[in-house]
């Protein structure tokens, strides 16, 4: 019994000091990588540099996707090595068992206060919840506060405000500098595009979510990884493309782990028939496109009558923080009853909008809050829309999303270069 | 406890057994590839295949004459009770197919990459291998393989990326040129090896995409302007004949006739406000003469259609096989493209029913004696490009196309890579990846 203790103490320590400092980590390792049993993958690993130790570290790694059996396995492995010494060196014994204990305070001193470490479990938990669409652990983690410090979390805060109906509320609680807030403008890095692509899949575009999350996996070591081939089902099952839904539930289930049910199998394995072939054929010319400036892509979708509440915030509250003061009163008009109370900031641009003395606003029917009306006389803060308004330099950027022209259009970009 | 084991072995050996009973079907069976009724060369015998819906099943082989006849019987797993087929006919050919075919893979993304190359198959194996990776060149893209007269030996491609161009192989010699460096300074990127083997046509395109929010078409890829530009490859010279350097038409896809006399084309009349005014882009089949190193006269018009737009022109004999699809110049992305084939002596085209379907068809070659054809289409899953063999009956028709067989037919599903430019070779290509490491080592 007790030389069984130190080995079943030393794996309990460990197991509970990684279960409890580093489980989104493990999460994210899982999500970036990929081992499956196919020849491609095999032939890739093998023609590597370190095949041997990448093929078992790759299978280990699918097992974190339970960060309790990756803390496990890790816990597993370390008291191993204990014991492998301990059977080495027999003499040594104690002195082993101090370097361990020494080790495991080391460990707990770096894993639970470096800096570092903490802010990659953060945004490992971040991404997690985002993707799990909890929007509660999100505004937990991306507070006003570590996003004034870290301007990366302010479109998190800003997707999962609008997400939870807040949007208009509490939208200059946070540091924003303009309309780029809410999007990863910088397009070419492997976070841009996964948090783009939860983005767009709340905005209504599947094929953009698509688009970012292949751009997202040209970032990782093999190209795709268990989180890319999972997005991809999840958006081809939401799109209704059965076909490449079942395509990468396939691939998946070539991994140890995965076991996805598919739909119809000949539509995976054969030249099968699609469900409808004159659907397949069109080629649209006419459809909207992709651009860069995120405002004139919610514009398109309303006007094409994608009017959800979500995106009707998002346009709205983009059009505040661009100052398009215009903007902002006809799409308020045209999308929300304004007999109804409004959100805090919407009152508040229009209070703004009034005393430009501008004859073309009627705000006879918007019941204005009086502490709205207190604070423009007197305060005006940071976290309301005219504290933004006056204190906030403005930034470039900010299309006209109204008047979409085919010259408007390619000057934000609707294009993008292909070749070097 | 230890029934329990014995049901559990019992289970197992059940799994695949075959049944004692079968009823005979008066039908082909469902398999995947589908090869039922195609014809392929004496050479491509192998045909792995299974059941495309999964079930257990075996193959009885016959041949007969020139056809080889499969009896597939095939029963779900653990039943008693199974189903025999009709046998199935694969058609035996005499033609010679070009040993190998060169392709590009390479993920069928967007604006980034990590991994691709241009691979070799060997068609009377399953046997792939790199000619080169973009290992070689730092990540960058290695595209457009093209290979004079089908010889790996006397060929090029492109390597893009920091200190990139057009990579020239002539046997052992193997050397980088960047052409927007060279003459009327423009970058080289649809090229045609004139027969002789001196000179290369390019097409010099300036090539976007846009990607649609909500459309089953996701990408689309044009240009916003093209020319043709010619290149001696024995002077490292580069000529643009104003008559295809025009800024209202836009010039690209070059093709020689196997004479080497015609230079045929696709062009379109430039287009402004792109992409938005896409669909009004329509190229059309040119082409114009070509003597001692000189073009000849102007462009005529060989085809041209209002509803279609052609790209990939390729030539054998006077079979022109080109691509079609309601605009614009990437027939890939877009599902309604079909091969079509015009006769050049009677100028009539038609579309190609035997090779076309109900997804995208797109880059195609001529095997070198024009008995094959090799085509990329989307069929399976309408995003992934795989590669398609029709043997030419004559007449503009063709037979049945076949899945390019794999070892295990599931590696056309599981591979997460698109077969780009199929092109036929003569003979294996030389592995290049360290001859391309050194042009690109700092």
């Amino acid at each position: 019994m007790k030389k069984i203790l130190p080995p079943i103490m030393l794996f309990l320590c460990v197991f509970a000091l990684l279960q409890c400092c580093l489980p989104y980590t493990f999460l994210s390792w899982e999500e970036h990588g990929l081992f499956l049993h196919t020849p491609d993958w095999r032939s890739e690993v093998f023609s590597g540099s370190l095949p041997l130790v990448t093929y078992v570290t790759s299978w280990i790694v699918q097992f974190f996707h339970y960060p309790m059996v990756g803390a496990a396995l890790i816990a597993f492995g370390t008291t191993l090595i204990f014991l492998l010494l301990c059977v080495l060196m027999p003499k040594a014994r104690k002195a082993i068992w101090i370097v361990f204990a020494l080790l495991l305070i080391a460990g707990v001193c770096v894993l639970g206060t470096n800096k570092a470490i903490r802010e990659i479990e953060r945004w490992a938990k971040l991404e997690h919840v985002a993707q799990k669409k909890k929007w509660n652990e999100v505004l937990a983690i991306a507070t006003p506060e570590r996003a004034k410090k870290d301007r990366r979390m302010m479109p998190y805060a800003l997707l999962a405000l609008s997400e939870k109906g807040e949007l208009a509320n509490r939208m200059f609680t946070y540091p924003i500098l303009g309309v780029e807030d809410f999007l990863y403008v910088d397009w070419y890095s492997r976070e841009s595009g996964f948090f783009n692509s939860l983005f767009y899949e709340s905005f209504g575009s599947v094929n953009e979510a698509v688009h970012q999350t292949f751009q997202s996996a040209t970032y990782l070591p093999h190209g795709t990884s268990f989180g890319t081939l999972r997005r991809l089902v999840l958006l081809y099952r939401k799109q209704g493309n059965d076909t490449l839904a079942d395509k990468y539930a396939t691939i998946l289930n070539q991994s140890t782990l995965h076991n996805y049910s598919l739909g119809k199998r000949a539509n995976v394995s054969g030249e099968g028939a699609p469900d409808s072939i004159d659907s397949l054929k069109q080629t649209s010319a006419k459809a909207s496109l992709i651009t860069r400036d995120a405002f004139y892509n919610v514009g398109q979708m309303l006007a094409q009558g994608h009017i959800t509440q979500a995106n009707v915030d998002r346009f709205l509250c983009m059009a505040l923080a661009n100052r398009d003061l215009k903007i902002f009163y006809r799409a308020l008009k045209l999308y929300v009853d304004i007999k109804r109370p409004l959100p805090k900031h919407y009152q508040e641009a229009l209070l703004l909008l009034l005393s430009s003395f501008d004859d073309s606003v009627d705000i006879s029917e918007v019941k204005i809050d009086e502490g709205v009306r207190n604070a423009f006389e007197t305060e005006r803060n940071r976290d309301t829309f005219f504290g933004y308004y006056f204190s906030v330099p403005q930034q470039n950027g900010g299309g006209n999303p109204i008047e979409p022209s085919g010259q408007n259009a390619s000057r934000q970009g609707s294009g993008f270069k292909v070749g070097s | 406890m230890p029934l329990c084991f014995l049901l559990l072995v019992m289970w197992l050996l059940a799994g695949c057994g075959r049944p004692s009973t079968f009823i005979d079907a008066d039908s082909f069976p469902p398999i995947f590839p589908d090869y039922v009724g195609v014809t392929v060369p004496l050479s491509m015998q192998q045909l792995p295949f299974e059941m495309s819906d999964g079930r257990c099943f075996s193959v009885e082989k016959e041949t007969k004459g020139d056809t080889l006849f499969f009896r597939v019987s095939a029963w779900e797993r653990g039943s008693s009770r199974g189903m025999r087929y009709k046998p199935f006919p694969v058609y035996l050919s005499h033609d010679d197919i070009d040993p190998y075919v060169a392709y590009r893979l390479i993920e069928p993304g967007y604006e980034s990459w990590r991994d691709m190359g241009i691979y070799q198959r060997e068609l009377g194996s399953f046997n792939e291998s790199s000619i080169v990776t973009n290992d070689a060149n730092n990540k960058g893209c290695v595209n457009c393989h093209s290979f004079a007269g089908a010889n790996p030996e006397r060929m090029l491609f492109h390597a893009r990326g920091q200190g990139g161009g057009t990579v020239f192989v002539d046997g052992d010699d193997v050397r980088l040129l960047n052409l927007a460096k060279v003459g009327p300074r423009k970058q080289g990127t649809y090229p045609a090896w004139h027969p002789g083997g001196r000179y290369v046509a390019f097409s010099s395109n300036d090539t976007h995409q846009c990607f649609s929010v909500e459309d089953k078409q996701p990408i689309e890829v044009y240009d916003l302007s093209s020319d043709i530009i010619l290149m001696d490859v024995s002077t490292d010279s580069i000529y643009a004949y104003p008559l295809l350097n025009t800024a209202d038409v836009w010039e690209t896809f070059p093709a020689w006739n196997e004479e080497g006399t015609k230079l045929f084309f696709c062009a379109a009349d430039s287009v402004e406000g792109m992409p938005e005014r896409r669909a009004k882009v329509h190229y059309r089949l040119m082409e114009i003469g070509f003597s001692e190193g000189k073009f000849v006269g102007e462009p005529s018009v060989v085809w041209e259609c209002d509803t279609l737009s052609a790209s990939f022109p390729v030539i054998k004999g006077n079979k022109l096989l080109f691509t079609t699809t309601s605009h614009g110049t990437f027939p890939i992305w877009h599902q309604d493209a079909d091969l079509w084939m015009l006769d050049l002596e009677t100028c009539k085209a038609a579309p190609c029913d035997d090779l076309n379907s109900f997804r995208a068809e797109s880059y195609h070659s001529w095997s070198s004696n024009g008995k094959w054809v090799v085509f990329g289409s989307r069929r399976l899953d309408g995003r992934y490009t795989r590669l398609f063999i029709a043997h030419y009956e004559g007449n503009g028709r063709f037979s049945k196309p076949f899945l390019l067989p794999q070892k295990s037919p599931q590696e056309n599903l599981l591979r997460l890579k698109s077969y780009n430019r199929p092109e036929f070779m003569t003979r294996k290509s030389p592995e290049l990846q360290k001859q391309v490491r050194n042009l690109f080592a700092p």
